[in-house]
């Protein structure tokens, strides 16, 4: 197996852009990642997107995008696992480059959602979860979420407002973020009275849809060039799968899908959570934040919320998260979201990343969750030589 | 004539509706706990007896051993609420004034997530036991809404 790494970046604005079409900001997301690295070829494509088919009636990505953006003849297809569509067509790009079959693979994540109806939407998220016993009854993946954080406030004592600091600390983030679809501060009390959605989650608990595209440039390590930006070597790629359906999990507030994702990442990075300088988890739901953290070792079952409470997981803090954002203010357009987690994570370890800079990042690690901790699969990046 | 049986005078195409039906499975175990539900109204499980396990929904395998689960058990159609949310935003992402309450509710060692009525917001909690109402026999259809909702137990 090679080591791979990260050569080129590209992103567009999270937004409801009703001004361009799928292919056309997948094009300049690879556009501006291609001309970020120094090649103006690849030889494969993998797209990260959920619902094209659902609600945009189109299939076969791969194709439409590699005949758009000029890759004629190139192996192009699409990758799908819900949510974590994105960083599951990258996991695709790092086993074909490591494994030798290409040399340079692209990975992009797009996804397009707001030209259409909020009720087909709810209807093709809906379908990420078990479509016989979940989705018939018409809960949303927002009510599923609100069933495991009401049993969380209930069993580790926790008051909604605790969540609070989940989301200010992405909005603040987000600020200095030009990519980020809400550019708005919120405070404790904006948290408190927003709008319930699915109680106990309210408007300032959910992450916002929203169209976009990223894409990352993937070579073998040993082929970076040493006079372009500073290569970020993949130094753990690991995807997991739990039950579909909620009901079936031994322990809904556990993501065991999550916790082997990350032990099987930190076995092969050699590194444990004390060696991660931030971490770009999957705050669907503030909800998701909590469990993301515990599941990855970054606290004890049922104490993530003091992290927030603390401070920790701000830029200063222990374990940085959302430095950009994150899904709740960079914007969640589903199939995209890995991805943009990654490009995010590229700019940290390159000293990139502005106002939001970690102060001497190494390490960084991202984590894509597909349907209510269903797939989970986690990356850990680091810089030219860290390891 | 059979529709598969080409003649030369036979028409290209037929204007209008005609019935065609067609069979969707749920799986091994899926089909029997469907079926039982809308033909007798019983919630039933799959045991483990190496784990001791009650799969509910039922499954056809044990997801900790793989063994085959062929002993069925009832389970009856109380549980106890788990976890709950109270929908304030339709399907449709229209907001509601009235709630509408939505649970996971504890049965064997699984657990369905359902519609809870005849109950108010204030009334619900975890840890409530409630039982499974039915739709009327003629209305099942196999679906997981032949359970209309669930209440909560009235006392004694
Ligand atoms: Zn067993």
């Amino acid at each position: 197996m090679r080591e791979v790494a990260i050569i080129g970046i590209g992103q567009t604005k999270v937004a409801e852009d009703w001004e361009h079409s799928l292919r056309q900001i997948a094009g300049e997301a690879i556009v501006a990642a291609m001309l970020d690295s120094d090649r103006d070829r690849a030889d494969g494509l993998f797209v990260g997107n959920m619902m094209s088919g659902l609600i945009g009636e189109q299939e076969n990505l791969g194709v439409l995008i590699a005949d758009w953006v000029g890759l004629p003849g190139v192996e192009a297809v699409k990758v799908e696992a819900a949510c974590g569509s994105g960083a599951a067509a990258v996991r695709s790009a790092i086993m074909a480059v490591s494994s030798g079959a290409l040399d340079c693979a692209l990975a992009v994540g797009v996804e397009k959602m707001t030209e259409t109806r909020g009720v087909d939407i709810t209807a093709a998220l809906a379908t990420a979860a078990d479509a016989d016993y979940e989705a018939a009854q018409g809960v949303s993946f927002v009510g599923l979420n609100a069933l495991v954080m009401q049993r969380y406030l209930y069993e580790y004592g926790w008051k909604h407002t605790d969540f609070a600091p989940f989301s200010i600390n992405a909005h603040a983030n987000a600020m200095h973020n030009p990519f980020a679809r809400l550019h708005e501060v919120i405070t404790e009390k904006d948290y408190h009275i927003a709008r319930m959605i699915a109680h106990p989650i309210n408007l300032l608990d959910a992450s916002p849809v929203g169209d976009g595209a990223a894409a990352l440039v993937i070579v073998p390590l040993e082929s970076a060039s040493r006079n372009g930006k500073p290569a970020i070597k993949i130094i753990a790629s690991a995807s997991t799968t739990d039950t579909l359906a909620i009901h079936d999990r031994k322990d809904p507030l556990w993501l065991s899908a999550a916790a082997a994702s990350a032990r099987k990442a930190y076995s092969q990075a050699g590194v444990g959570p004390q060696e991660v300088d931030f971490f770009e988890l999957h705050d669907a739901f503030s909800i998701m934040s909590a469990l993301s953290l515990e599941a990855s070792g970054f606290a004890e079952r049922g104490q993530a919320p003091r992290l927030g409470l603390e401070g920790e997981i701000t830029s200063q803090g222990r374990i940085p998260i959302c430095t950009r954002g994150g899904l709740k203010a960079r914007g969640h357009p589903v199939g995209a979201t890995g991805v943009y987690q990654l490009v995010e994570a590229v700019q940290q370890l390159r000293g990139e990343a502005g106002e939001n800079q970690i102060d001497g990042a190494k390490i960084g690690m991202a984590q894509n969750i597909g349907g209510s901790g269903a797939t989970v699969i986690t990356h850990i990046l680091a810089a030219a030589g860290q390891e | 004539m059979s529709l598969l049986e080409r003649t030369p005078g036979a028409p290209q195409a037929w204007q209008g509706d005609f019935p065609v039906s067609n069979r969707y499975t749920f799986g091994l175990a899926g089909e029997r706990f469907f079926r039982t539900i809308k033909d007798e109204a019983r919630i039933l499980g799959t045991r483990c007896p190496k784990c001791d396990r009650v799969y509910v929904p039922a499954t056809a395998f044990c997801e900790r051993c793989l063994s085959p689960l062929d002993e069925w058990v009832e389970v009856g159609n109380r549980g106890e609420v788990f976890s709950f949310t109270l929908l304030y935003v339709n399907y449709d992402g229209a907001p509601r004034q009235d709630p509408e309450i939505v649970a996971f509710i504890k049965l064997g060692d699984g657990g369905l997530v359902h519609r809870l009525a005849e109950i108010t917001p204030e009334e619900v909690a975890i840890g409530i036991p409630v039982e499974a109402v039915f739709k009327p026999a003629a209305e099942r259809s196999g679906s997981i809404l032949d359970i209309a909702h669930f209440r909560p137990v009235k006392p004694g």
